[in-house]
Formats: C-alpha cells, sequence, structure tokens
C-alpha cells in the first residue's frame, strides 16, 4: 500500500468527505448541539459553516500555491521541522483519540440499540476488523467504494428524512432561536470542530486529481454537508421537541425506531445496514489518514503494517470508559473544545506565515 | 473471552514489534522507537479496559 499511486477523483473526494463529516449527524453530535442549544440545535452547522468558510478559503488558497504537496509537507515547510513536527503530532493526537472516541461512540450505539446481548468488545472488534481492512486496501479502493455506494445511503438518509418531517409537527421549531441569538451564536462558534475533518482532509490533497477538482470537490462536499447536518437536525426537533430530543443520546436512532412506513413498523432494520456501511467506510477513510499521518510523522514509507496495531490499540483505548454514553459524551465535547480553535486559527497562522515567506504569488 | 483477547494481544504485540525491529534495521530509529511505544500501549492497555 504505503501512499497511494493513482489518484481519486471529484466524485471519490466527495463521497469520502460526506462519508467523514456527513455521518456525525446519525451518532451523539446532535445531541451535543441540541443540548446547550434546545430547539435552536439545527442552526448550529449552519452557524459554524458560515464560519468554517474562512479557514477552508484559505486552507485552499494555501494548497493551490504550493502544486503537488499535502498538507504534512506545507506544514513541516512553513513552520520549519521542529514546529512543524510538534504541529502534526497535536493534530495526529487529536485525530488519534478523536477515531477512539468516535468509535467507542458507535461501538456503544450499536450495542445499546441493535445487539444488547453481545459483547461489546466482539461489536468493537468486528467494527474496528472491517475499517481495519478498508484502509488497508488504500485510498482508491476507500474512494470507489464510497462512491459505489453513496447513491444507496443517500437515499436511505432522504426515504428516512420524508418519512420523520412527514409525521413531525412544524410548530416544534419555534422560537427559531431558541435560548436566544447571542447564545446561539456563541455556542456555534464553539461547534466549528464540526467541520475539523476538512483539515486532515488537505492532507489528500496531491492524491486528487486535480486542484480544480479537489477545490471543487471540497466547496461541494462542504456545502452538501451543511445542508445534510441541518435538515436532518431540523427533522429531530420535528419529530421529537425539544425536550425529548435533549435527553436522546442518539436522535437518528430513536428516529428510525420510531417512524413507520404505512403498515410496515420497525423499519430501523432497513436502515441501520445502510448505517452500518457507512460507519465502515468512515472509520476506513479516518484510519487511513490518521495513519498515512503518523507514517509520515516517523518517516515509515510502509505505514500499512501499523494498521493491525492501531485497530487493536484503538478497541483496547476506547473499551477504557466505564459508562460510555456519558463519559465518552464528556470527553468528545472536551476534544471538540480543543479542536475548534485549531481549525480555526492554524489555516490563519499558516496564510500569514506563508504570504510573510512571499509563496503566495498566486 | 480473555484466552480470545491475551491471543490477539500477544499476536499483534510480536506482529508490531517485528515491524519495529526491521524498520531499526533499515536505519529509522525514531520510527522504530515510536513503534515499540505502540506495541507496548498494545500489552500496557487491555490491563486496565479488557481484564479489569
Amino acid at each position: 500500500m504505503g501512499e497511494p499511486k493513482d489518484k481519486i477523483g471529484i466524485k471519490e473526494y466527495i463521497a469520502i468527505a460526506l462519508f467523514m463529516i456527513g455521518t456525525k449527524t446519525t451518532d451523539d453530535i446532535p445531541s451535543m448541539l441540541f443540548d446547550s442549544l434546545q430547539n435552536a440545535g439545527w442552526i448550529a452547522p449552519i452557524i459554524s459553516g458560515i464560519l468554517a468558510i474562512l479557514p477552508l478559503f484559505l486552507l485552499l488558497h494555501i494548497a493551490a500555491n504550493y502544486q503537488d504537496k499535502s498538507l504534512i509537507d506545507i506544514i513541516y515547510h512553513i513552520f520549519g521541522k521542529f514546529l512543524g513536527f510538534l504541529v502534526l503530532f497535536f493534530l495526529w493526537a487529536i485525530g488519534f483519540f478523536y477515531i477512539v472516541l468516535d468509535t467507542a461512540t458507535y461501538t456503544d450505539i450499536i450495542s445499546t440499540m441493535y445487539f444488547v446481548k453481545t459483547p461489546a468488545i466482539l461489536i468493537y472488534a468486528t467494527l474496528m476488523g472491517v475499517c481495519a481492512y478498508g484502509a488497508k486496501r488504500g485510498l482508491e479502493q476507500i474512494g470507489s467504494v464510497s462512491w459505489s455506494v453513496l447513491p444507496y445511503l443517500q437515499v436511505s438518509l432522504f426515504l428516512s428524512l420524508i418519512l420523520t418531517i412527514g409525521q413531525g409537527n412544524l410548530g416544534f421549531l419555534f422560537p427559531v432561536f431558541g435560548p436566544g441569538e447571542w447564545d446561539v451564536l456563541k455556542e456555534s462558534t464553539m461547534k466549528i470542530s464540526l467541520y475539523m475533518d476538512f483539515l486532515y482532509l488537505f492532507m489528500l490533497f496531491p492524491f486528487v486529481k486535480s486542484t480544480k477538482d479537489f477545490k471543487k470537490g471540497t466547496w461541494i462536499a462542504f456545502f452538501l454537508i451543511l445542508i445534510n447536518l441541518s435538515i436532518t437536525m431540523v427533522s429531530y426537533v420535528m419529530l421529537f421537541d425539544y425536550k425529548s430530543v435533549m435527553l436522546l443520546n442518539y436522535p437518528y436512532h430513536e428516529t428510525i425506531r420510531s417512524i413507520s412506513l404505512g403498515f410496515l413498523t420497525n423499519i430501523e432494520t432497513l436502515f441501520f445496514p445502510f448505517w452500518l456501511i457507512a460507519s465502515f467506510i468512515k472509520f476506513a477513510a479516518y484510519l487511513y489518514i490518521n495513519i498515512m499521518l503518523f507514517g509520515k510523522l516517523f518517516k515509515i514509507e510502509h505505514f500499512e503494517y501499523i494498521m493491525p496495531a492501531f485497530a487493536t490499540l484503538i478497541v483496547f483505548l476506547g473499551l477504557l470508559p466505564e459508562s460510555p454514553t456519558f463519559a465518552i459524551f464528556d470527553l468528545k465535547a472536551m476534544v471538540g473544545n480543543l479542536a475548534s480553535p485549531l481549525f480555526f486559527f492554524l489555516p490563519i497562522i499558516m496564510w500569514t506565515l506563508a504570504k510573510f515567506k512571499g509563496d503566495l504569488r498566486k | 473471552m480473555n484466552f480470545f483477547v491475551s491471543t490477539v494481544m500477544i499476536l499483534v504485540f510480536f506482529y508490531t514489534c517485528g515491524f519495529g525491529i526491521s524498520l531499526w534495521k533499515e536505519k529509522n530509529k525514531v520510527g522504530s522507537l515510536a513503534i515499540f511505544i505502540l506495541a507496548i500501549s498494545i500489552v500496557v492497555t487491555p490491563f486496565f479496559s479488557v481484564f479489569r
């Protein structure tokens, strides 16, 4: 495996981005947003999305000026060897802990909502086994699988949305700004880390066919994700009202349990496999990027050999919290609070330093 | 279950150490050290999570 030999196209890149970030609406992220913003939780992806435009724009500008260099090489070039290593190590550590927490959340979802009698370690090991295998296959395979299953997953999400909104109450959305405009603005700003994964996606810059494809793909993916996140969160409020939705840990799974398709009930069995496929692809992409970063940090060319070690360590670390539903929720909020300023300020600092170095001519 | 976890843990530990040794032979000492730390964490962490 090592670094990919072939490049991925715009379609594959968009699909990977959609899986990595778009699936956040189906875990405990909505719960975090509703917790602080009540019925205005669905506005947070929009406001933090508007704020994320600046770092994204700067990152794209930097990437376009350093053709054929990934974010890793650009950081080394801008910050120098020592400081660059520290920045990248911090990025890797945040990414790694986020994978641990996120996989633990997904295991908790599967074990508390679907396979209640199966030991969590077996579910976790299966999840990580599949994802590690996917990641080991390389970026091209992750990209092509993402693109081939994306239509089915979008149709399944769209169907669940139609059913949810059809059975919901529009009145539950009011008052639109929930706890107040200022609170909504303040809390949404803190949740800019929702789009943090774009920073990691920039590490794939040299492996996308052209700069134009990368730029176009980033903006298309960004707007699709923003719309996906907001509409699904609107549907949760419409179905449950804010008081109930604040108490739910995994609103998407409660939603697909609550809705019915005519005389058909328990249609979560229809949506669950699609969600599972999306989760496998998401973590395969996450693992690939994180291990590639680790390999670059420590100059390990064939980083695929550390895939089993990473997957095993993630399982052991993810099983550390005794009550994952609550402990991971708090830890994720903590990592999010660290990641938000990093995602916002790192591109600004990079752009300023590159400008001072005279590298930004285009 | 503990037997299964221990077997996986030991296998992955030796596999990772093997890769660390090959990196050391290739003169990539920093990479090798990182891999050994990774291998040690694989042996230590289950005692706080799975075997507790």
